[in-house]
């Protein structure tokens, strides 16, 4: 009696595990949470008035990308919050993929700069040994600031990236918060996918709600190029798992396959300049990273396909 | 480097002057094969004294002789013999098995299968008559020994040759051949072996043969009733949940404890069906305040009523008049439903107007009293999954499922046209659904199992069960007759007449169990022929019948483990259905326990008081037989030995049922489900860490956990669980710790907490799915080895509880005492032959 196979999610319809395992003798059944989450998001909303903000889907067609190379998987990490950790996700999730054997380059395009402090690299040029051949840090201080000023080159950061680029590396990770609004733009119109990463606390869920629902937020779903990712999640506090039922009831966007608790041991290893992965590999924080990870590439290799 | 060998030196140093500086090799080959009580690489003191004992020994006594070794032909024959035994195909010549082989055959036998002819009616009705004649001149004509030994020799052959053949065909060919076996039996046993010349002979001869006529009966229904199990699926629903009925769910509960009734309501409510569709009652008939609280709080209903006539299904009857709903789903207050459970088994309904049942499996996650006592939960199917898995399903063949009180859903519109649950019995649920076959109405088995309960918490009470049911389907069967009135398919009649035979089953079984005291006891021949005839017709019969039955039951029932179910209920049973035969109406409705505990091992000495008559007088006869084999006649020496045989059987399967009445300790108030789950662990510093749930109860879990470093023993933490795309986190005290493994025990779960742990458990829809995963298929002969062990078991048992307490750990302590100086006599030093190969292969 154990229970390891994974669910795919068909048609949209997202059936939980035992649901899926009892389908092959009995077809037909449904995903039931669809059907009952009414009440449920009701009495949530009744029970906390600040998380009432019901957001509508907007559907707009993506913009064109124009890519860098075609074996690249570009993934944007964003935050329409402050301090929901995106820089954390890109630092673990480069990590996670560097161990399963990807070259990555992360890119960090946050005003704070603070992705060295993660990755353990100072200046742009050298990690910490145990980390040096898995990522580089490609510092866009400069650019940035003079984007801040004037938006004279609308284009910059396509250009410049493949002035960066080996051939090997097969990933890049863009650290950019959603409020860089210009570096933002220029992120998104490469990026393959967007990972808009949200905590369970109120203030960022308010304002990555707005955020979606402001129709000029570039924020829109299409194509299934945006999810969201569920960071530093503590079931054990009743306000947070009230907002991530929210966040899985009535999103405007889906959510990620994966989605990261809280765990104190990843401020610790930030603070101990170890990477969070090698620290503890076992725990449940760390296999998130690692599937996130792996649901990426799977959903690269699906692009790969889908495109002639 | 330096140290590391150093330390090397140092131990290869001690070792040697450990052994008298011996080469290690040596001393293992040589030395300790002598001492064999010795375990040298962990010395005693005392070893020494076994040391010394043993070395006087071996210088007095020699000991060298290898055991002797089986003849090489010998070995060789007996190889064959076991893989012709297995498949008898496989030894044919050469040149035969080439032509013959599996998919060749297949081929051409498909080839004739297909053939259009067989579908022509006339050659049908000229195939049927010629077919059963055969097997009419099969069973009736007389052979003399030598040619009934041939007869015989050859549907053995028959049977092991096709009995590992896959698919349908071959189990229906077994069947036959267990009818022709058995046929002939009965048909011999009528005409050949009454003394008609004798009054007691004939007398204790008629009453044995009416036995052998019963279960030749219950045989051949069982045949009819499980050859074919229909092995229905579930029909998908609508895709629009507006499109679904409404479903009011029953849960009656009379005297049960609230604990018992929570999960229930709270898997009843979590059911996967929109929330204005169901509604959810508790039927208390014990009118208890906390149970109305309960449900106001959880969002069920609460119903009680001022009298509480006809039990539950003047209960149930009670609540169907004050509800609505389209459908009526029916739970026991301890059969907690899985989420899916109305998805699964409201298809059908939609799809056939004419359904008004459709019953699911019981299924129990406790240990019955004789899986509890007999120490094989989940090792040996139970009575239960024979019926559940085989026998109601054979039913749905024919339309013939019949309601079993919980589990169930029924369409009201039926229900109320029969008036309601029947009354008039004490198995109300079977009589429903006769009276629905009655007015033409379907019923339907799903064999999923979608819900979960309590076993009987003690024998005692499992035989208070068994006799309600006993009582009602005789009463059935003499208020409203199945095998008679009107409505019913002949083969409805013959399904529901076997479900009341099963019943009657209690004296009977008595009857084989005193059956060879006839002869031991009082000389009396209620067999009157030869005794080596007799074995030529009775070897046939019970060898087939037994094949065959472990051909089709081998999934649900292990052969002869039923002997014990039934031997142990045959004299509780015997008495209530005979009253029930004469009169019907005597007797009340006993309420089955559950969930209770056993404080202590104990022997159950009322309730086994027949068994232990029954043992006496088959020792007796043992015995009585033992005499007569020395100072007896010479020609009666075989008679007497079959006999003893039988007599010996009886004291076995009579120990088996000893040992079932020995009830086992039973403290745990919430029984562990073994269920494997992945979970995580919130700590209070912050550090979230993951584990895999092995089994749980709605008091606490056990866990593995990889990085269990951080945990502390009492440590006060929370679990999170997951359904879903939602979390839910319980907080848990750590009572148990222990390597990786460790055991959580819930702490002051608000009602919320319990309904979402209920959720997260129980109310998981694959939860049941693979209860019996990993069983192997019957094996008739270890399973009879199993059986005989068992009842070597009981009387073992029986010996322990026979003393008084006090003396009892007296007896416990002087058998411990002889088992310890045991271990200073001299053994025979391991120098057999195994022990020279096992040096060649290594």
């Amino acid at each position: 009696m154990s229970r390891e196979n994974h669910c795919i999610p068909e048609n949209g319809n997202r059936l939980s595990e035992d649901v899926c395992n009892l389908l092959q003798h009995a077809p037909g059944l449904c995903n039931y949470h669809e059907i009952h989450h009414h009440d449920q998001v009701q009495e949530i909303l009744h029970r906390w008035p600040l998380l009432d903000l019901t957001a509508e889907k907007t559907v707009v067609s993506p913009p064109a990308t124009s890519s860098p190379g075609q074996g690249t998987n570009v993934v944007l990490v964003t935050g329409a919050a402050g301090g929901v950790g995106a820089t954390t996700v890109v630092a673990n999730l480069a990590s996670a993929l560097r161990q399963q054997g990807e070259q990555v380059l992360a890119v960090d395009l946050s005003p704070g700069q603070d992705l060295h402090l993660h990755l353990g690299k100072h200046g742009g040029e050298t990690g910490t040994d145990d980390r040096k051949p898995m990522v580089e840090v490609l510092s866009a201080q400069d650019d940035h600031a003079s984007l801040q000023g004037e938006d004279r080159h609308p284009n910059w950061l396509a250009a410049r990236l493949p002035a960066h680029l080996p051939d090997s590396y097969g990933w890049i990770l863009i650290d950019c918060p959603w409020s860089a609004q210009a570096t933002f733009h220029q992120a998104r119109s490469i990026a393959h996918q967007v990972l808009l990463v949200c905590t369970t606390e109120p203030a960022a869920f308010s304002r990555t709600s707005r955020a979606l629902a402001d129709p000029a937020s570039a924020l829109e779903s299409g194509a299934d190029r945006l999810h969201m990712l569920i960071n530093r999640f503590n079931p054990a506090h009743l306000l947070q798992q009230d907002i991530h039922t929210l966040l899985h009831s009535s999103s405007p966007v889906d959510l990620a396959p994966a989605e990261i608790p809280y765990d104190s041991r990843i401020a610790d290893s930030l603070a101990l300049g170890r990477s969070f992965l090698s620290l503890d590999p076992d725990c449940e924080a760390a296999q998130c990273f690692h599937s996130l990870g792996y649901w990426l590439a799977s959903q690269a290799a699906q692009r790969r396909a889908a495109a002639p | 480097m330096g140290g590391n060998s150093g330390t090397q030196q140092q131990t290869r140093k001690t070792r040697q002057s450990l052994l008298f500086k011996l080469p290690p090799e040596f001393f293992r080959e040589r030395i300790a094969p002598l001492y064999p009580q010795v375990d040298f690489r962990n010395l005693r003191p005392t070893d020494l004294i076994r040391i010394l004992i043993q070395t006087i020994w071996l210088a007095i006594v020699r000991v060298d002789s290898p055991a002797p070794r089986p003849l090489v032909r010998a070995r060789w024959l007996r190889r064959q013999l076991k893989r012709w035994a297995r498949h008898p195909l496989k030894i044919m010549p050469q040149r035969w098995k080439v032509q013959q082989a599996p998919s060749r055959m297949r081929r051409q036998l498909e080839k004739v299968a297909i053939q259009k002819f067989w579908s022509n009616r006339p050659l049908a009705l000229v195939a049927y008559p010629v077919a059963i004649g055969i097997l009419v001149i099969s069973i009736i004509t007389p052979f003399s020994l030598f040619s009934q030994l041939l007869f015989t020799l050859l549907l053995w052959f028959i049977a092991l040759s096709i009995r590992h053949i896959r698919g349908n065909l071959p189990a229906m060919i077994l069947i036959l051949l267990s009818v022709i076996a058995s046929g002939r039996y009965l048909w011999w046993r009528f005409n050949y072996t009454l003394n008609w010349d004798n009054l007691l002979d004939l007398s204790l001869g008629f009453v044995l043969l009416g036995a052998e006529l019963f279960a030749w009966l219950v045989l051949m229904l069982g045949y009819f009733q499980t050859a074919r199990p229909l092995q229905r699926q579930p029909v998908e629903l609508p895709a629009d949940p507006t499109k679904w009925p409404t479903v009011d769910v029953f849960i009656p509960t009379y005297n049960e404890p609230l604990d018992v009734i929570k999960p229930t309501v709270y898997a009843a409510l979590a059911m996967d069906w929109p929330k204005e569709k169901i509604n959810v009652y508790i039927l208390d008939d014990g009118q208890r305040e906390e149970f109305r609280q309960f449900a106001e709080r959880a969002g069920a209903r609460y119903m009680a009523r001022s009298d509480n006539s006809h039990a539950k299904a003047g209960n149930l009857n009670h609540a169907l008049a004050k509800t609505s709903g389209e459908f009526v789903a029916i739970f026991d207050c301890d059969h907690i439903p899985t989420r899916s459970f109305l998805q699964v088994n409201m298809g059908w309904f939609l799809r056939d107007p004419k359904l008004a049942l459709m019953q699911t499996p019981h299924h129990f996650f406790s240990p019955d009293p004789f899986e509890r006592n007999l120490g094989n939960f989940r090792q040996v199917p139970n009575e239960n999954e024979l019926f559940y898995g085989l026998v109601q399903d054979g039913n749905d063949l024919w339309n013939a499922t019949f309601f079993c009180g919980s589990c169930a859903v029924l369409r009201r519109e039926p229900l109320e046209e029969i008036g309601g649950i029947a009354v008039e019995t004490v198995t109300e649920d079977a009589h429903t659904a006769l009276r629905m076959h009655r007015l033409g109405y379907n019923t339907a088995y799903i064999k999923i199992p979608q819900a979960a309960g309590l076993a009987t918490e003690s024998f005692s009470a499992h035989v208070g069960q068994r006799i309600r049911w006993a009582r009602g389907m005789v009463q059935i069967f003499r208020l409203d007759n199945p095998l008679l009135g009107k409505g019913l398919s002949l083969a409805q009649r013959l399904c529901y007449g076997n479900a009341m035979l099963h019943f009657l089953a209690g004296i009977p079984r008595l009857v084989f169990l005193s059956a060879p005291l006839a002869f031991l006891l009082l000389h009396a021949y209620i067999i009157y022929a030869p005794a080596l005839l007799i074995l030529l017709y009775v070897a046939p019969h019970i060898l087939h019948a037994s094949i065959a039955n472990s051909r089709i039951q081998g999934k649900y029932r292990y052969s002869f483990w039923a002997e014990i179910y039934e031997t142990a209920l045959a004299w509780y049973i015997a008495r209530p259905t005979t009253t029930a035969l004469i009169n019907p109406h005597k007797g009340s409705f006993n309420v089955t326990a559950k969930g209770g505990l056993i404080q202590e091992d104990h022997f159950d000495w009322k309730i086994s008081k027949p068994f232990l008559i029954l043992v006496a007088l088959n020792f007796l006869g043992t015995v009585v037989g033992l005499w007569r084999l020395v100072e007896g006649p010479e020609h009666e020496v075989g008679t007497v030995l079959i006999n003893m045989g039988w007599a010996s059987y009886n004291l076995m399967i009579l120990g088996a049922a000893l040992a079932v009445a020995a009830e086992a300790r039973q403290v745990r108030k919430a029984h562990r489900v073994t269920f494997r789950i992945p979970a995580a662990l919130l700590l209070p510093n912050g550090r979230h860490l993951q584990a895999k749930i092995q089994d749980f109860s709605l008091g606490g879990m056990s866990l593995e956990c990889q990085e269990s470093d951080n945990l502390r023993d009492g440590m006060e933490l929370h679990i999170s669980l997951r359904r879903g795309q939602r979390n839910y986190t319980f907080p848990a005290t750590l009572v148990y710790l222990r390597g990786k493994q460790l055991g959580l025990q819930f702490q002051g779960l608000t009602p919320r907490q319990e309904a979402d742990l209920v959720q997260c458990t129980f109310s998981q829809a694959d939860i049941w799915l693979d209860w019996a995963a990993g069983r192997p298929h019957d094996r008739p002969l270890s399973s009879l080895k199993e059986v005989l062990a068992k009842g070597m078991e009981g009387y073992h048992r029986m010996f322990h509880f026979a003393f008084p307490r006090h003396v009892r750990s007296l007896v416990n302590h002087a058998r411990g005492l002889l088992g310890y100086l045991a271990t200073y006599l001299p053994r025979r030093p391991i120098t057999s032959t195994n022990y020279r190969t096992s040096l060649e292969t290594s």
